[in-house]
């Protein structure tokens, strides 16, 4: 596990040298000043002491603490270092893996995990790396320093005094077993606890409604005292560790004294040494006291990095073909589906069993079915954001495995059902598609897709702020905003599915017409269930449960009174403007 | 709805208002008073683990005289143990304080946070519908575990420092009575002077960085929530761009806050031996001008170079406090806000007989100083009929419904249920009788079952199948591998909107009240699955109430009244001479 982590990190070694060295130095001042005090008692107590010895120590007492300052700022500032750029670099790495990752797996984690470990996981790493790392050297190196400087002294107290030092990591070694047991579970209550939480504050109107708020009070207080109880848990084991390190180095320290002592009695060592190893005694064991209160910080990075190494060690799903043939050459957008087989995982039920169809560069291609019948996996095939099991899928005769990633999404613009606003303005949101877009070309977009009134009736028009998820604005609002925005990207290839689902029938009309004339040049796939906006269309693919049923135009389906016919018999018999085009036949 | 995006700004400066540090330590040590005696106990050990601490030192330099000044051979084995007992004694009070304090604060964290969620429910939706999910839902659980600091690091340091120190001091005087006064100013530099003054040297570094951390964490929610269309515009470059914006904004002000924290440390170090050079050379004079003995140097120094400990907890502790206290403002600030609605207090339990909805002359704004985006409007939906909302997108249909719920005040006229005032009406029984299918309904990160029987964990499923089949949505749920016991995050955006929908609808047939709220119901079915819940629609109203919210009225829809809205305001149309109205016909018109 240690080894993961060290790698994860990367570290620069230059700056925990640079860590390791500052210790050392702000080590050494303290016991300058240490031996200047005993120096001095011993000469008071031998009653050789004169203001001229005593104020020239001073003087050098003073000035090693000036240099105490410095150094202590920059071991901090070392420490922040190390730990700030492990930070950014893990936090990028993060987000770089989800992005190229297989969906799935993003679809799986909750939201709040998510965030939880990328906020505050990392940071809980931080402090291991910039504090804890440095001193599991330091907790071998200030002992050894001390030795050395003892035994100008004394060699045995010194001796000694080393010797127990070991005792505190092995009689650790086995009481760690035990704590990381409880570790294990510690870091994933914290992410459910805060996933529950996220989940309940974006939910948390659907409550009141049904009159569940204190229900659910309840169980996040129920919630925050099983984390609290396994908090403590950890804590208890922690603090049990942090026992029995204190143990041995206080009664390290009292041997220290008693040798001190022993010596001292038996005319072994002189006084100022007597009192020198009272005062140093516990030195010896500070750094890996230290060590031990840095774990209780680190921990939390410890546990969090499970979560961390679970995102990173995901194996990538797409081999991103960054050379070859970079675009999609031509005029020729067709996109041809062959035999594709797509179950999400690999033990859940089949999505789509075999579909072949053809979309036509110029021409509307609707897909029409049951909701739930895999319509809409077929656009995010197309995307390539999931992978299909078998088949084949080709845009102007090339198999898009073979597409760059970014290239291919490039080709393409979509909206999709449930169309994701960011927080952010109108504009903002807009952008995306097109950066570089005039305020003009905005307008216009905003025009066809029968926005623009809206965003102007605005105080600020498109720079208004949208709040999280577009909660402000309408859904109807916010599809038409998905369909400015996938106009403006102005791509070969635009899928709209449900694209007027939640837009009145004034608007639909228009935003038709214009759809109408812009998939002249483009390959438009339509996934809908509206008979108005199908009857536009150049082609109709009939799919169920996963399968195409049918292909044709309107009327051909109608009259071979299929499932088509099922599904629009209905709606085509009570549509105005559908009788009034049979009437006019 | 232009104004609920007026109303923004003037939030933000809201919930940033700034509370002295008084008041945070005042309310935050109102909480402790459940858990005192905890404290009481953690207090205690703390006073022994610092005294063992001193005493071990000090019998140790006093061991050490009495065989300078007494001669060899004066140690017994009883003193020497005595060593190693108060070593024992020390670290077993270190583990016991540390125990205590721990268990205080990590019980009101708890307690916290539960208290937080109890005081955003009054808040929602009027209050809430601008604060961004990261902002509430993770900024405030890491704000909650920032408070640990109070709790756990600093009161009880800072009642075992003063303790502590009165005895050292006393133990001086006893040897030479010049010396606590020579001792104490140093102590009141470092407990109370140096803590009190680093504040304002952070210079709302601690403010900054919660801030900057709470902007990253609703960043990267929005970044994980919306990721499909990240990919499909390509985003994901610009998005892990600013997410290391972000990282490297909090890096800049976390490399303030580090070096200020470093400087602190030296300064304390430095405080602390200075403090010990002056006793050394007070000490030194006493004994030079006979005042002092050899064993009461000794003693004198070694009580003033082990005496440290608890103080200097206390003036590291203020550099973390920073942070701490603004943590604690932002969780106060937002307990602090007040309802948009506020319950009338003599509001009645009982249930009204009959449930005729009525909204007469109602008018209402979002924001005081907007114009009204409903005005003057009259509505009435009788009990077993459905009323039909008809409207463009934006209208102001969909705030009809949030008035009904009393989710905002209304400036003027008066909606009433069978007769009563919804005001009256204590709102948690106002909510029990209605159901709502809206757009932004919740589906919660649990299965489909919970989802389902929300709030009723005891639901026959016989009764969530008959629900669910009403709703068309059985067959589909069982299709699933896992079925009824499938979780909503699993299946995450797999889910499709015309499932969703039809999961809320069997969740509000579950709950089978008087009256039911549909709001686009159907916006994302196919024709077949419409119908379906048209009829059931039609079929359900033959007992309840029913309001039906539509831009697209459905062949299938008996509704027996329609409103067409417009403007915020509303044109009655008897359903039984739809084709002969004109205002009807010219809006159908228009819109086909």
């Amino acid at each position: 596990m240690s080894n993961r982590l060290f790698s994860l990190g990367n570290i620069s070694a230059r700056w925990v040298l640079g860590k390791v060295l500052t210790d050392l130095l702000i080590l050494l001042t303290t016991v300058l000043i240490i031996d200047k005090v005993a120096y001095i008692v011993g000469l008071v107590v031998l009653g050789t002491i004169t203001r001229e010895l005593l104020y020239s120590a001073v003087v050098i007492m003073v000035i090693i603490l000036i240099c105490r300052i410095v150094l202590s700022w920059g071991s901090s500032s070392i420490a922040f270092r190390i730990s700030a750029k492990v930070k950014l670099m893990i936090r990028d790495r993060i987000y770089s893996k989800l992005l190229n990752i297989e969906l799935d797996y993003r679809d799986a984690k909750k939201t709040g995990a998510l965030v939880t470990t990328t906020i505050e996981g990392v940071e809980a790493l931080g402090i291991f790396y910039g504090r804890f790392f440095p001193q599991l050297f330091l907790s071998i190196l200030i002992p050894a320093a001390l030795y050395c400087y003892l035994s100008f002294y004394t060699q045995q107290i010194a001796m000694i005094l080393i010797l127990c030092v070991p005792i505190i990591p092995i009689s650790i070694g086995l009481v760690q077993r035990w704590v990381r047991r409880v570790s294990k579970t510690h870091w994933h209550t914290y992410e459910d606890l805060n996933a529950y939480f996220l989940d309940s504050i974006q939910g948390i109107t659907t409550l009141k409604l049904l009159g569940l708020t204190n229900r659910r009070t309840e169980k996040i207080s129920q919630k925050s005292w099983d984390f609290r109880n396994k908090t403590m848990k950890l804590l208890y084991t922690n603090l049990t560790s942090l026992l029995v390190m204190d143990l041995i180095a206080l009664l390290g320290t009292a041997l220290g004294i008693t040798l001190a002592l022993l010596y001292f009695e038996s005319g072994m060592i002189p006084l100022p040494v007597a009192i020198l190893v009272l005062l140093i005694s516990y030195e010896f064991f500070r750094p890996l006291r230290q060590l031990g209160s840095y774990f209780h910080f680190a921990m939390q990075g410890i546990s969090a990095s499970k979560s961390i190494l679970e995102i990173l060690n995901q194996s990538e799903e797409f081999e991103n073909t960054s050379e070859g043939e970079k675009c999609v050459p031509g005029v020729n957008h067709d996109i041809k589906f062959k035999e594709v087989w797509y179950s999400y995982g690999t033990n859940t039920s089949i999505i789509l069993r075999g579909v072949s169809f053809i979309a036509k560069t110029g021409k509307i291609t609707a897909i029409v079915g049951q909701s739930g019948s895999g319509k809409t996996t077929i656009a995010d095939l197309i995307t390539m954001l999931y992978k299909p099991q078998s088949g084949q899928i080709l845009i102007g005769d090339r198999d898009i495995q073979t597409i760059n990633r970014e290239e291919l999404r490039h080709q393409i613009a979509m909206v999709p059902q449930n169309p994701f606003l960011f927080y952010g303005s109108i504009r903002d949101n807009l952008l995306i598609a097109k950066p570089s877009a005039t305020d003009n070309e905005l307008n216009l977009v905003c025009k066809k897709a029968g926005i623009l009134n809206f965003i102007n009736s605005l105080p600020r028009r498109l720079d208004s702020s949208l709040t999280e998820q577009a909660k402000n604005i309408s859904k109807g609002q916010i599809q038409r905003i998905a369909i400015a925005r996938a106009l403006l990207k102005d791509s070969p290839i635009l899928i709209l599915d449900e694209p007027t689902s939640n837009i009145d029938a004034g608007n639909e009309v228009t935003f038709l017409q214009t759809l109408k004339q812009i998939a002249m040049m483009k390959t438009t796939i339509l996934i809908t269930h509206r008979l108005s906006t199908i009857l536009d269309s150049d082609r109709i693919v009939v799919i169920d449960d996963g399968i195409i049923v049918d292909e044709g135009i309107h009327n051909e389906l109608i009259a071979r009174d299929g499932v088509y016919a099922e599904l629009f018999h209905d709606q085509a018999m009570n549509d105005p403007l559908y009788r009034t085009m049979m009437i006019e036949k | 709805m232009d104004d609920k995006i007026d109303t923004k700004t003037s939030f933000k400066v809201d919930s940033t208002n700034r509370m002295s540090r008084l008041l945070i330590i005042r309310r935050l040590l109102g909480m402790v008073s459940p858990v005192r005696q905890l404290m009481v106990i953690a207090i205690i050990f703390g006073v022994f683990n610092h005294l063992a601490n001193i005493a071990l030192m000090v019998w140790g330099a006093y061991l050490i005289s009495s065989v300078f000044i007494e001669g060899p051979l004066s140690i017994t084995l009883l003193d020497i143990s005595l060593l190693f007992v108060l070593g024992g004694i020390k670290a077993l009070s270190s583990y016991v304080e540390q125990n205590k304090n721990h268990d205080v604060a990590f019980r009101l964290l708890a307690h916290l946070r539960t208290e937080l969620y109890r005081h955003l429910e009054p808040l929602t939706p009027a209050k809430l519908i601008d604060k961004r999910s990261g902002d509430l839902g993770l900024a405030v659980s890491s704000d909650i575990e920032l408070i640990e600091v109070f709790f756990a690091h600093t009161i009880s340091p800072v009642s075992i420092a003063a303790i502590v120190s009165v005895i050292t001091l006393t133990l001086l005087g006893t040897w030479w009575i010049i010396l606590p006064f020579v001792l104490l100013p140093f102590l009141i530099l470092l407990g109370i002077i140096l803590p009190l003054t680093w504040d304002g040297f952070l210079n709302s570094c601690g403010h900054q960085i919660r801030s900057e951390m709470v902007e990253t964490n609703a960043y990267l929610t929005d970044s994980l929530q919306g990721f499909k269309t990240i990919l499909q515009f390509n985003q994901g470059e610009i998005r892990r761009q600013g997410i290391s914006e972000r990282g490297s904004r909090i890096n800049h002000l976390n490399q303030q806050y580090a070096s200020r924290e470093g400087l602190l440390l030296g300064l304390v170090g430095a405080i602390v031996f200075l403090a010990d050079i002056v006793m050394l050379i007070v000490a030194t004079e006493g004994v030079l001008a006979g005042i002092l003995s050899v064993q009461g140097i000794i003693i004198v120094v070694i009580i003033t170079i082990s005496s440290f400990g608890p103080i200097t907890a206390v003036s590291m502790v203020s550099h973390h406090l920073s942070q701490t206290f603004a943590a604690a403002e932002r969780l106060f600030n937002l307990m602090d806000e007040e309802p948009a609605i506020i319950e009338t207090p003599d509001c009645s339990s009982i249930l009204p007989h009959r449930f005729d909805i009525e909204f007469k002359n109602v008018t209402f704004s979002y924001s005081p100083n907007s114009s009204p985006i409903i005005k003057n409007f009259n509505f009435q939906a009788a009990q077993n009929t459905i009323v039909a909302l008809l409207g463009n997108s934006g209208c102001g249909k969909s705030t009809v419904l949030k008035l009904l719920l009393r989710f905002w005040e209304i400036e003027s006229g008066e909606i009433t249920i069978g007769g009563v005032n919804i005001k009256s009406i204590c709102l948690k029984d106002l909510h029990s009788m209605i159901s709502v299918v809206a757009p932004d309904s919740h589906l919660f990160d649990t299965t489909i079952r919970e989802n389902i029987a929300i709030g009723n964990p005891s639901a026959n499923m016989d009764r969530i199948i008959e629900c669910t089949k009403k709703a068309q949505i059985h067959c589909f749920i069982m299709s699933l591998p896992k079925g009824y016991d499938t979780s909503i995050g699993e299946l995450g955006d797999k889910l499709s909107g015309g499932e969703c929908q039809r999961i809320i609808i069997s969740r509000a047939l579950m709950a089978d009240t008087p009256i039911l709220l549909l709001d686009e119901p159907t916006s994302f079915l196919d024709s077949i699955n419409e119908n379906a819940i048209q009829n059931l629609v039609n079929d359900l109203s033959k007992e309840r109430t029913v309001i039906l919210i539509t831009h697209r009225l459905s062949s299938h829809a008996q509704v027996d009244r329609i409103f067409l809205m417009s403007e915020g305001k509303c044109q009655d149309i008897l359903s039984d001479n739809l084709d002969d109205s004109e205002q009807y016909v010219s809006w159908k018109h228009m819109t086909s």
